[in-house]
C-alpha cells in the first residue's frame, strides 16, 4: 500500500468554461475519508476523474500510487465504485449480477461466484439475491452496489451517496458494513455524503470541497480540536437567565428556537459549564457538547469559500 | 450484523486477462439473448433450413449410386429419363471438379442468401438489450467502473452479435456441408466442394460482422429500447423500397439497403453467372437445356456492383462506429 491512496497535482476539471475542478491539490493517506460539499460543488467530479470514468482538463492524479490516465483499466482491478444513482443491469439475477461483475474484474467464473455469495452475505442480503434486481427495494438495491463494489476485493471504494433511500436501521446496517472495511479489513474508504452524520461517524478524516476547490483537508480530531469548544444546554426553564449568566462569564450565549442555550466557552470541555450550572442551581436536561461540530465546520467553510469568491 | 462481517475475506487469487472479461461480456449478452424464446426458435428454424440444404446435397450425391432410390423413381415414372441420369452420372464421376464444385456453389449461394432471413430477425430481436438498455438503465457506469475500457464493452457486445449470427448463420451452413459431404457417396465431395464452403464463410463471416457493427450503431441511438427497433426495422424496410425504386430509376438508391450491397458481395464471391457458363458448356445434354434459362432479366446473373456495395458498407460501419463513440459514455 503506498503512503498516500490519492494524490493530486493542481487538477482541473472544466465543463466548457465552468471548472468543476480548480487546479485541486489533495495528498490522502489510506483510510477512511469523507468527502463533503454542497450539491455542484465537485465531489462527484473529483471522484470520477480519481476513477477515469471522464477526462481531466489539466494537472496530474495518482490513485495507489499509479497515475491515472496512464495505467488503464488495471487499476480499476484494485478500485470499487458504488454511483449515486440505480446501474443495475434490468433482468438480471441479483447474484448473478454481483458474479458478472467480479467477472468483469477478472476474477474466474467458479470464483466470482463464490465471492458474489460471500459478498451477499456479507452485505445482509438472504435469499432476495435469488431474485430479479427490478423487483428490489431502494435499501437492496444499495446493498447490491455495495456487494459488487467490493466483490473484486479491492484496495479502495469510492461510495457515492451509499446510504440514500435506507431506512434508519438499514442506514445504520451499511454504515457499520463500510466502517468494518477499513477497520478490519484495511480497504480504504472514500465516502461522498450529504449527511453529514454518516462522515462523521465513519471517517477519520474529511476533505471539504465547494466551488470545485478543496477547503478544508484534515482529519476530523485536528478540525475539533481548533474550533471553539460550544455545547447547547436543554433546561426545563430559567433559559434566559441561564443565557445571561453564561454571557458574564465573556462566553457567547443565546436562547435557541427550539428551547436549548446555545453557549461557546472557549473549552475543550463541558466542565465549565456544569459548574455555572451547579452554582446557579439549575438542573440541566441534558447538555450536548459541540453539537453539529462537522455542520458547523463545513458551514464556516462555505462562507470562507463564498466569501473569497466576493 | 457480526455473523455477516465475518463472510469477508480477502481474495487470494489472479484476476484473469483481458480476453477473459471480453468474453464475459460476450457471454452475458449471449445468455440474456437466449433467455428470448424468439430467438430460440429463430436459431432452430435456421437449423432446420440447413437440414433441408444438406438432403438436398445427399440427393445430389445419389445421382452417384446405380441402385439408388433417385433412379428408381426416375425409372417408374419416365424410363428414358433413366438414360439421361446415367449418362449425368459418368460426367459427374469424370468430372468432379466441375460439377461438384458448381452445383454446390450455387446451393450455397442460394441456402447462405436463405438463411440471412433469421439472423436479420434475431438482429432485430437482440438490439434493444444490446446496447440502449445499458445507457437507459446507466449500467455503463458499471462497467466503465470495472477493468474494461470502452473498447473491451463495444467488442464483448460485438462478440455477442457475432456468436448469434453465428449459430444461426454460419455453422448451420458448415454443418450442412459436412453433413452433405459425409453423406455422399464419396468422400471426395468434402474436397470438391471446399471452395464453396470457403465462399459461403467469407460471405457469411463478412455480413455477420458488418451486420454486428450497424446493430450496436443502431442500439446505441436511442436509450428507449423499443426506439433502438423501431429504427432498425425501419433502415431494414426502408432500405428495400429505395433498393427496388432504385433498381428503375437512379441506380445509386440501391446501395441504401444493406441487404442489397450484401446481395452484391455474395454476387462478387459466388458469381453464380460463371458458375452456370460452366455448366452449360460442360453438362452433356443438360447443358443445352441450362442455355434457355434468361439471364439478362435474372439480378443474380448481373455483374456485381461491387465497389459501391463495399464503399456505402464502408459508410455504413463509420456512421456506426462514431455513434458508438459519440453515443456509449458513461456519463
Amino acid at each position: 500500500m503506498p503512503d498516500f491512496v490519492i494524490q493530486t497535482e493542481s487538477l482541473t476539471k472544466k465543463f466548457g468554461s465552468q471548472a468543476a475542478l480548480n487546479q485541486v491539490w489533495v495528498s490522502v493517506p489510506p483510510g477512511p475519508i469523507g468527502l463533503l460539499g454542497p450539491n455542484g460543488a465537485g465531489k462527484s467530479t473529483f471522484m470520477k476523474c480519481l476513477l477515469q470514468l471522464i477526462p481531466t482538463t489539466s494537472g496530474k492524479a495518482h490513485l495507489l500510487g499509479q497515475e491515472v490516465g496512464r495505467v488503464g483499466r488495471e487499476i480499476r482491478t484494485r478500485v470499487g465504485y458504488t454511483p449515486e444513482q440505480d446501474c443495475h443491469i434490468p433482468g438480471m439475477i441479483g447474484c448473478e449480477y454481483v458474479t458478472y461483475c467480479a467477472q468483469l474484474s477478472g476474477l474466474p467464473y467458479q470464483d466470482a461466484r463464490q465471492r458474489a455469495h460471500e459478498m451477499l452475505d456479507f452485505v445482509g442480503m438472504g435469499q432476495e439475491r435469488y431474485r430479479k434486481i427490478d423487483t428490489y427495494s431502494t435499501g437492496m438495491k444499495q446493498r447490491l452496489k455495495l456487494a459488487q463494489a467490493i466483490v473484486h476485493d479491492p484496495e479502495i471504494v469510492f461510495l457515492d451517496e451509499p446510504t440514500n433511500g435506507l431506512d434508519p436501521k438499514g442506514r445504520e446496517q451499511i454504515l457499520e458494513l463500510i466502517q468494518s472495511l477499513w477497520t478490519e479489513h484495511g480497504i480504504s474508504i472514500v465516502l461522498s455524503s450529504h449527511l453529514l452524520h454518516d462522515v462523521q461517524r465513519i471517517c477519520d478524516q474529511i476533505i471539504i470541497i465547494a466551488l470545485g476547490k478543496v477547503l478544508v483537508h484534515d482529519t476530523i480530531a485536528n478540525l475539533t480540536s481548533q474550533r471553539k469548544g460550544a455545547a447547547e444546554v436543554v433546561v426545563a426553564k430559567d433559559q434566559e437567565r441561564l443565557s445571561a449568566l453564561f454571557r458574564q462569564q465573556g462566553w457567547e450565549s443565546e436562547c435557541l428556537p427550539n428551547g436549548h442555550v446555545k453557549v461557546e466557552h472557549a473549552s475543550m470541555n463541558i466542565n465549565p459549564i456544569l459548574k455555572v450550572l451547579h452554582e446557579a442551581d439549575i438542573t440541566p436536561i441534558e447538555v450536548l457538547p459541540s453539537p453539529n461540530a462537522l455542520e458547523e465546520l463545513f458551514v464556516q467553510a462555505l462562507n470562507t469559500a463564498h466569501e473569497s469568491v466576493s | 450484523m457480526s455473523l455477516y462481517r465475518s463472510a469477508y475475506q480477502h481474495w487470494q487469487g489472479r484476476y484473469l486477462g483481458i480476453w477473459y472479461r471480453r468474453g464475459a461480456i460476450a457471454m452475458n449478452g449471449i445468455r440474456s439473448a437466449w433467455d428470448n424464446k424468439w430467438t430460440r426458435n429463430m436459431v432452430l428454424g435456421a437449423w432446420m433450413l440447413s437440414i433441408v440444404q444438406a438432403a438436398i446435397l445427399f440427393g445430389i450425391g445419389q445421382l452417384l449410386v446405380e441402385d439408388s432410390v433417385i433412379y428408381t423413381l426416375v425409372e417408374q415414372f419416365q424410363p428414358q429419363l433413366q438414360t439421361l441420369a446415367k449418362g449425368l452420372m459418368s460426367w459427374i464421376v469424370a468430372h468432379p471438379e466441375i460439377s461438384v464444385s458448381s452445383t454446390y456453389s450455387f446451393l450455397f449461394y442460394f441456402f447462405s442468401g436463405w438463411l440471412k432471413f433469421f439472423p436479420l430477425i434475431i438482429i432485430t430481436l437482440i438490439i434493444p438489450a444490446l446496447i440502449s438498455r445499458d445507457l437507459s438503465s446507466k449500467a455503463i457506469i458499471v462497467y466503465s467502473s470495472k477493468a474494461v475500457s470502452r473498447f473491451d464493452y463495444f467488442l464483448g457486445k460485438f462478440m455477442t452479435v457475432f456468436a448469434m449470427l453465428s449459430f444461426a448463420w454460419l455453422l448451420p451452413v458448415c454443418s450442412a456441408w459436412l453433413l452433405g459431404g459425409l453423406l455422399a457417396p464419396d468422400w471426395s465431395f468434402l474436397w470438391h466442394s471446399r471452395m464453396a464452403l470457403v465462399k459461403s464463410m467469407t460471405f457469411i463471416g463478412f455480413s455477420s460482422a458488418f451486420l454486428s457493427l450497424i446493430a450496436m450503431g443502431v442500439s446505441a441511438i436511442s436509450i428507449k429500447e423499443k426506439s433502438a427497433t423501431v429504427i432498425w426495422v425501419v433502415m431494414w424496410v426502408l432500405g428495400n423500397v429505395a433498393s427496388n425504386i432504385g433498381r428503375h430509376t437512379e441506380p445509386w438508391l440501391r446501395h441504401l439497403s444493406f441487404n442489397y450491397n450484401l446481395e452484391q458481395l455474395s454476387l462478387k464471391l459466388f458469381h453464380p453467372k460463371t458458375e452456370l457458363e460452366q455448366l452449360q458448356d460442360n453438362i452433356p445434354v443438360i447443358g443445352n437445356l441450362l442455355r434457355g434459362i434468361p439471364t439478362h432479366n435474372m439480378p443474380m446473373f448481373q455483374e456485381p456492383q461491387f465497389n459501391g456495395a463495399m464503399l456505402t458498407c464502408g459508410i455504413m460501419a463509420f456512421l456506426a462506429i462514431l455513434i458508438l463513440h459519440l453515443r456509449v459514455k458513461p456519463e
